[in-house]
């Protein structure tokens, strides 16, 4: 049988706001062996394909055995929240851990605008740059070398 | 439940083609290491043969014209072993042939004890020779000069390229064995700074050392060697010399002169400071035509060390590749301060979260990359930019003046038979790029005379959603100013590498004009007090992405370098019902 892995949150959507704390269950079965189980909360962000994550917080599961269900309770961070910017698009999530070799995530948002995500987006009252400002804080910055 | 911070960064990279690549590196780094290893035996074999008194028979130093490496010293010496006296006419352990006859003058000065200035002293000559134990009937008179450090080095190198390279496999490995996990999985094909450090080091060190063994010692001689004096000499030969190199084959005159100097006669193939070969056969071989035997020229000898003379006493247009190190140590400081600035926004990371857990993380634990609540930041706080308006000054003097220092050896050095309008045009963007930075370094300067706005934040850092007052005073100078802006900027940055190179992306999603005075009180004080939305981002930083709060104050003054100052900010995310309150 092949093993399965599931996250379910306590709120439907998973919109929860900075500060609250996020619960849910999760399940596993059909695994042969299961030396270690562990869930995490992280945050990744992505911008143009580049993704940096960031392991907020871990819950180890005492002894699992091979088909579980296990509750998980974490306190979220002020911040930062979910967004989804010009070019970087914030994500939250939780990941369970089987091992060996077996994992599983889901991702939630992490808002104050229980709606979603924060949309980022350029203002249009931006001032008009002048030419030599790209020399002094360009909006593209070129290093050679490394 | 336990909390922690780590980071991975994930990327859809080739673990096969590091693996590859690292292989590649480490062979050759162990190749390269074997061989050195291999050196380095033999040097620790010759040194150990016995120092043994003798008589030095004689010395000449002949030369052969038709050997790429024409100078050899004819030598002999007489030595006791308990079997009795032996002669030997070997120099040097291995290889006694030269390419520069000053090389061969140098040894013989030192071996002799031959005083510049003095004729060299009459033969037998008390010396030390070094016996082999083994084989008494072995015997050389002196090592090669720094033959311990080049045979050191090789296997250091060997062994440096070879860690990088097992290093690179092993992120590979370490990637292929990680499974699809978020969390855990591989960073994305680079380097970790265990590994990234050293490399960046060797590489820095390698370019400071190039520069300060070849640029420097000839910049001396350079300066030296205008104080030289002009000596007519002749031509004994001339040869045109083949360079095979791994891609190219260059070409080099070489050309052996005789001199007479206070009383003796000296032998010079030193044509100018900076030895130079290029691929312009042609070139060469006419300098080798118009230089036939007997052929009457001038010499500039050093009148210190009489057998170091040269025909071309300037710098002359080959040196300019003696900067070529310059960028090695340019690359490796760059990649060192990148390695270190981003291990050192990790373990920033760390400790903020560490900082916050035991206060009021107590209910809301932190994440990496937000920045730390100060003790006191419900209080006001002086923001001020004197701070960054000295640092760009600095480097731009700084800059400006070695760049300009560096171009002007070769702008103000004496004229030289290699000046060409090649070298004119190869001089006009590096001209260019020195006026332009003593323009930038004059304006810096003049930035700093300008009035500093002294600027109070209450609360000392903005929380998203509460109200923030924002102070500012300009006590001295503001009646130079035209008018005053006061913007508050909220920008997305992020940081991608291509290859070798490496760009910072910004967008700004937050702008907002705190302030724009026009009429000189105005400009001289003012007060603001704004509410930043609870709809964007606090300042957090995380590996290559950030969220980047910045305060600008700009001011424009006729004819004077505008004031045109940057304040980061950190601005806190929103309260909750259990943060802490600002008063």
């Amino acid at each position: 049988m092949k093993p399965t892995l599931d996250i379910q949150f306590d709120r439907e959507p998973a919109i929860y706001p900075p500060g609250a704390t996020i619960q849910g269950q999760v399940f596993w079965s059909g695994a042969t062996r299961v030396r270690r189980a562990r869930v995490l909360l992280f945050h990744q962000s992505e911008a143009k394909g580049h993704k940096e994550v960031a392991v907020v917080a871990e819950e180890e599961f005492p002894h699992p055995g091979t088909d579980e269900g296990r509750g998980f309770a974490f306190s979220l961070p002020l911040g930062p929240p979910s967004f989804e910017g010009g070019l970087i698009t914030m994500r939250w999530g939780i990941e369970v851990l089987l091992e060996p070799g077996l994992s599983h995530h889901e991702f939630f948002t992490l808002s104050p605008d229980l709606s979603g995500p924060i949309t980022l987006s350029e203002p249009p009252d931006m001032p008009t740059r002048k030419w030599w400002h790209s020399i002094t804080s360009p909006d593209v910055t070129i290093t050679t070398g490394r | 439940m336990r909390l922690h911070f780590s980071s991975r960064r994930n990327k859809s990279s080739n673990p096969i083609a590091a693996i590859l690549f690292g292989a590649v590196f480490a062979l050759f780094g162990i190749v390269f290491a074997i061989f050195g290893f291999s050196v380095l035996r033999t040097e620790a074999a010759h040194a150990s043969w016995a120092a043994t008194p003798c008589e030095i028979l004689h010395f000449e130093i002949r030369h052969d014209r038709n050997r790429s490496d024409p100078f050899s010293a004819d030598v002999a010496f007489r030595y006791l072993v308990p079997e009795g006296a032996l002669e030997s006419d070997k120099l040097h352990p291995s290889s006694s042939h030269y390419k520069e006859v000053r090389d061969l003058y140098e040894v013989k000065a030192s071996v002799l004890g031959w005083q510049p200035g003095q004729p060299p002293p009459p033969f037998p000559i008390d010396g030390i020779c070094y016996v082999n134990p083994q084989i008494p009937e072995e015997a050389y008179l002196i090592r090669k000069p720094h033959s311990w450090v080049a045979a050191a080095l090789f296997p250091l190198f060997g062994l440096t390229f070879a860690s990088i390279g097992i290093g690179i496999m092993w992120s590979g490995f370490a990637s292929r064995r990680k499974g699809k996990p978020v969390t855990t999985a591989t960073p994305d094909g680079e380097m970790p700074p265990k590994f990234l450090i050293p490399f960046f080091l060797l590489f820095a060190l390698v370019g400071a050392g190039t520069f300060a063994f070849l640029f420097l010692p000839m910049a001396k001689n350079w300066m030296a060697a205008k104080s030289w004096d002009e000596v007519p000499a002749e031509v004994v030969w001339s040869a045109l010399r083949t360079h095979s190199g791994s891609d190219s084959t260059t070409y080099s005159a070489d050309i052996l002169y005789r001199y007479p100097f206070e009383g003796h006669d000296y032998l010079s193939n030193t044509r100018s400071l900076m030895s130079s070969s290029s691929s312009n056969r042609s070139a060469h071989a006419r300098r080798v035509e118009e230089h036939p035997p007997g052929t009457p020229i001038t010499s500039f000898v050093n009148p210190e060390r009489p057998w170091q003379a040269v025909v071309d006493p300037s710098i002359g247009a080959a040196a300019l590749f003696a900067l070529i190190p310059l960028a090695f140590f340019g690359v490796g400081l760059g990649g060192l301060v990148y390695t270190l600035r981003r291990k050192g926004s990790g373990a920033t990371a760390g400790l903020t979260g560490s900082t916050r857990s035991g206060s009021t993380a107590a209910q809301h634990p932190t994440s990496p990359g937000l920045p730390p609540i100060a003790v006191d930041s419900a209080a006001t706080a002086q923001l001020c930019a004197r701070g960054d308006r000295r640092r760009k000054a600095l480097f731009m003097v700084f800059f400006a003046l070695f760049w300009n220092a560096i171009v002007s050896v070769f702008l103000f050095g004496p004229p030289s038979e290699d000046a060409s309008l090649f070298l004119v045009l190869f001089m006009i963007p590096f001209m260019l790029v020195g006026g332009v930075a003593l323009f930038v370094a004059i304006a810096s300067l003049g930035a700093l005379r300008n009035p500093i706005p002294a600027l109070q934040s209450t609360p000392g850092q903005p929380r998203l959603g509460s109200p923030w007052r924002l102070e500012w005073d300009l006590p001295v100078g503001s009646e130079r100013l035209r008018d005053l802006r006061i913007e508050l900027i909220g920008e997305e940055t992020a940081t991608f590498r291509h290859g070798k190179n490496s760009s910072t992306a910004r967008q700004v999603f937050f702008h907002q004009t705190l302030d724009h005075a026009e009429h000189p009180s105005e400009i001289r004080s003012g007060a603001t007090t704004v509410t930043l939305p609870t709809t964007v981002p606090p300042s957090w930083k995380f590996g290559r992405h950030a969220i980047v709060w910045t305060l600008r104050i700009h001011g424009s003054i006729r004819l004077w370098p505008d004031v045109n100052d940057s304040i980061p900010l950190n601005v806190l995310p929103a309260a909750t019902d259990t943060t802490p309150s600002q008063s």
